[in-house]
């Protein structure tokens, strides 16, 4: 239809169209090329964070493993505090627990483990943290709390871990049979115990032979 | 619309085209069935392949990794290959599953951290520092881009850090060490009588020995027994028939004329006095003077070598006393060596000017060139010809002999006839041990094999490495039989009072250990009834060597005693039967010094750390979306 128009004709319906439809266009690049940048920034601020969290990361478990649980601590702080939202911040977390455990500190302990499983982080690591807190409420003669903690579904990967220290609790309560049955399920489980031989001795200190 | 496309579609011909339209869905994908499709994956993990390509990579990797630690020989699991590739299947699997996980988490390692790693390796640095050009020509070398192996060595330091975190954060509270600490030394304070088996005081019937020999009949068979016919074929026989022409030893030794050619060498020593490429006429003339005065010492009795260790200017030889070492033609620049061979042994030439500057030179001795005899190098050459006419022979022999041995399967005669080799004859072997040529155990499976055994047919041409050649058959074949009873019968005899004598000592044993637990009897009486020593063990810990393991085992998992003693009968190794008291649980507290508490402590956290890293890994790969094909099912 356009052939039947003059040049100023055309011009004019541009200018219809435009005034119109200007601004949508407009917004509509605003936010296509600012989402695009924005994308981009994000990405690259999400990266840069990370790759920062993981530099205290790295200082974190050497401090752990040159026995220097103070300066780990204040690694670890760091991480929570400025990187709370990067992976590192469960790393944080079972490395404040293990610091805090190492000077004796064990209802500190058990709260850093608490909040990493609070923080419904994946299920591999909510297992290693429920792990680890059980160990610690054991000590801290929490035996009822520590049940708790080990008495979810856990993967077929965590049953020797899961059982031997179940069987420690059990022990504690005074029901050695109870202990043996766990004690038991964790010897038979694969990936086998950390230590198969204490395990065993655990076993036989119940007297496993009649008489 | 609809009700007209129905009323088209009756009839024959609607069938005929949904029959036609129907068979490129029935086919659809029949190709993967076939074989001809794509190469089946060995797993796929979470959506990405691992290829049966990748597999082989990696064990062959793993192949060589564990050559270079077993010095050049393989452990005997690599005797079934697919069981090693499933190991190794899982662990790609493991690594892909922590890959995929390390990025959907969002580990990083950053750009300065990737520098500091790459900085620290040493085929990177020159003179104890990162140097960026070696770096990027040793990764040139590789066939790396530096992008993509940064890329590489960044994915892995992101894979390592969650292992890290989680070994170096494992936890073992006091409580738990303490209690591992208390079993590791915990003390059992024990006394023993044990009744031994006495199989001289037993004794067994010849009907006992009869039924014994009648139902166990596999135990005491002969094995099947074989001798061979065989016709060798070898390379170092043939070359031991091949005359040797004179001319073609005449011509072989003038091809090879060059190699038996030495040049001449001249021993010489030097002492330079360098003269820089621009320097004036002055600064030459003063090194040439001064060399003038080093020759007039020489002359008057110096050494020669003192003198170039005190002014030489060659770096390369002024500390050995200026020596060069022995020169052939060609190898120095042609000043000097004009005048090095132009030197009589211990004579001493004028300066000589060279682009160096300066040189006296010394010739010490004259090593003469020359050709060697044909008579010095006969025997080498003959040698050489006998074996190359022996191997083209032995591919014609072989092959004649593989033809005959198989158009005339029932004897070995014609081929031995035709080829002029004798037949030769085993000594008598088992199928699983032998001598000579039956030592070797692909022999053996040959020579009992259906067509050798059985239908008693001349063997294929087996080939023993690559200079030897045999075919074989069947001389002589003595089934399995059973052996004679008079010639078990001392063997069974052994067996039934050894038996009996077990019996008896677990029967006296367990009747012992009741009136001892009814306290009818003290250990001290029952020693004295039987006979037998009582034995004051004492407080022993469970890696004591007192007592052999099975004791220990039975001692250490009693239950604890309260008020009174334990008791546990035990039946030996030996057919023996011993009865343990246990009085005392201990813990050896003196053991449990801080250094034991440390160590102890250590290991338990490297136990936890290692079992949670795995548990945590083994987690990933549990909820990770995994199809796995088995590896015998690949190609």
């Amino acid at each position: 239809m356009n052939d039947y128009l003059t040049d100023d004709e055309q011009v004019e319906k541009i200018r219809q169209w435009w005034k119109e439809n200007g601004s949508s266009v407009i917004a509509g690049l605003v936010i296509g090329v600012g989402g695009l940048f924005g994308w981009r920034y994000w990405v690259d601020y999400r990266d840069n964070q990370a790759a920062q969290a993981s530099e205290h990361f790295e200082r974190m478990v050497q401090a752990i493993e040159q026995g220097q649980d103070a300066q780990a601590i204040d690694e670890a702080r760091a991480i929570l505090d400025e990187y709370g939202s990067t992976a590192y911040a469960a790393m944080a977390r079972l490395a404040l627990a293990r610091a805090q455990a190492d000077q004796g500190q064990y209802e500190e302990a058990a709260s850093a483990l608490q909040a990493l499983i609070d923080e419904r982080p994946d299920r591999a690591i909510e297992m290693l943290a429920r792990k680890r807190l059980a160990a610690v409420q054991l000590q801290l003669q929490q035996l009822d709390q520590a049940l708790a903690t080990l008495g979810v579904e856990f993967p077929a990967a965590y049953a020797a871990g899961f059982e031997e220290l179940r069987g420690d609790v059990l022990l504690a309560k005074g029901d050695a049979a109870a202990a043996r049955e766990a004690y038991t399920r964790a010897r038979l489980a694969q990936p086998p115990s950390a230590d198969p031989r204490l395990l065993q001795q655990k076993i036989d200190a119940l007297g496993s032979a009649a008489g | 619309m609809l009700q007209a496309i129905r009323d088209k579609t009756s009839g024959w011909i609607a069938y005929l085209i949904i029959g036609l339209i129907s068979i490129p869905f029935a086919l659809w994908g029949i190709n993967s069935y076939l074989g001809g499709g794509e190469e089946q994956p060995a797993a796929v993990v979470n959506g990405n392949e691992i290829t049966a390509r990748d597999l082989d990579q990696a064990y062959a990797r793993y192949r060589e990794r564990l050559m270079q630690v077993f010095g050049g020989k393989l452990p005997d699991i690599f005797s079934d290959e697919n069981a090693v590739k499933e190991q190794v299947l899982s662990q790609l699997i493991e690594e892909r599953v922590l890959l995929d996980y390390v990025e959907d988490q969002g580990y990083r390692v950053g750009p300065d951290a990737l520098f500091r790693e790459i900085a620290q390796i040493p085929a990177f640095q020159k003179d104890g520092r990162f140097d960026k050009e070696l770096y990027q020509a040793q990764l040139r070398s590789q066939g790396y881009s530096p992008a993509l192996f940064e890329l590489e060595l960044r994915r892995q330091k992101e894979m390592q850090q969650p292992e890290t975190g989680i070994r170096n954060t494992a936890l073992v509270p006091q409580l738990l060490l303490d209690q591992a600490l208390a079993l590791k030394h915990e003390q059992r304070k024990l006394r023993l009588l044990t009744l031994p088996a006495r199989p001289d005081a037993v004794t067994v019937s010849d009907q006992e020995i009869k039924d014994f020999y009648e139902q166990q009949k596999g135990r005491f068979m002969e094995p099947a027994r074989v001798r061979l016919d065989y016709i060798e074929l070898s390379l170092d026989a043939l070359k031991k028939g091949i005359e040797v022409d004179e001319d073609l030893l005449r011509q072989r030794y003038d091809e090879q004329r060059d190699q038996l050619t030495t040049p001449e060498t001249r021993e010489a020593r030097h002492i330079l006095i360098t003269v820089p490429e621009d320097a004036d006429d002055a600064a030459v003339e003063a090194a040439r003077q001064k060399l003038l005065e080093i020759r007039q010492r020489i002359e008057a009795g110096e050494d020669f070598s003192d003198l170039a260790r005190e002014f030489s200017q060659d770096p390369g030889s002024a500390s050995d006393g200026g020596s060069l070492g022995e020169i052939e033609r060609g190898m120095m620049v042609k000043p000097f060596e004009d005048a090095l061979f132009a030197l009589q042994p211990g004579q001493i030439s004028d300066p000589v000017r060279t682009q160096f500057g300066w040189h006296l030179i010394r010739l010490d001795g004259i090593k003469p060139g020359g050709t060697r005899s044909l008579d010095e190098v006969r025997d080498r050459l003959a040698d050489e010809i006998r074996t190359e006419q022996a191997e083209t022979q032995i591919y014609d022999l072989a092959e004649t002999l593989a033809n005959i041995g198989y158009e005339e399967p029932d004897s070995l005669q014609p081929a031995a006839d035709q080829l002029g080799l004798p037949i030769q004859t085993t000594d008598w072997f088992t199928r699983s041990k032998g001598e000579g040529l039956a030592a070797n155990e692909q022999i053996r499976q040959i020579a009992f094999s259906e067509d050798v055994l059985n239908q008693k047919r001349n063997s294929d041409l087996i080939e023993l490495g690559e200079n030897t050649a045999v075919m074989v058959r069947l001389n002589a074949h003595e089934p399995e039989r059973l052996k004679p009873l008079d010639q078990v019968r001392e063997q069974i005899v052994a067996l039934l009072k050894a038996k009996k004598a077990r019996e008896q000592a677990l029967e006296q044993g367990q009747a012992l250990l009741e009136r001892i637990r009814s306290g009818e009897l003290d250990l001290q009486r029952a020693a004295t009834e039987q006979g037998v020593e009582l034995k004051d063990v004492g407080f022993i810990k469970r890696d004591s060597k007192q007592l052999p393991a099975e004791l220990r085992g039975a001692a250490f998992s009693m239950p604890k005693p309260e008020g009174k003693p334990r008791y546990q009968g035990v039946a030996g190794v030996k057919g023996d039967y011993s009865i343990l008291e246990l009085s005392e649980v201990t813990v050896d507290q003196a053991a449990i010094t801080d250094a034991e508490r440390q160590t102890l402590a250590k290991a338990l956290l490297t136990a936890t750390g290692n079992y949670d890293y795995q548990a945590f890994l083994k987690t990933l790969v549990e909820q990770a979306d995994i199809q796995r094909t088995p590896v015998k099912e690949l190609q």
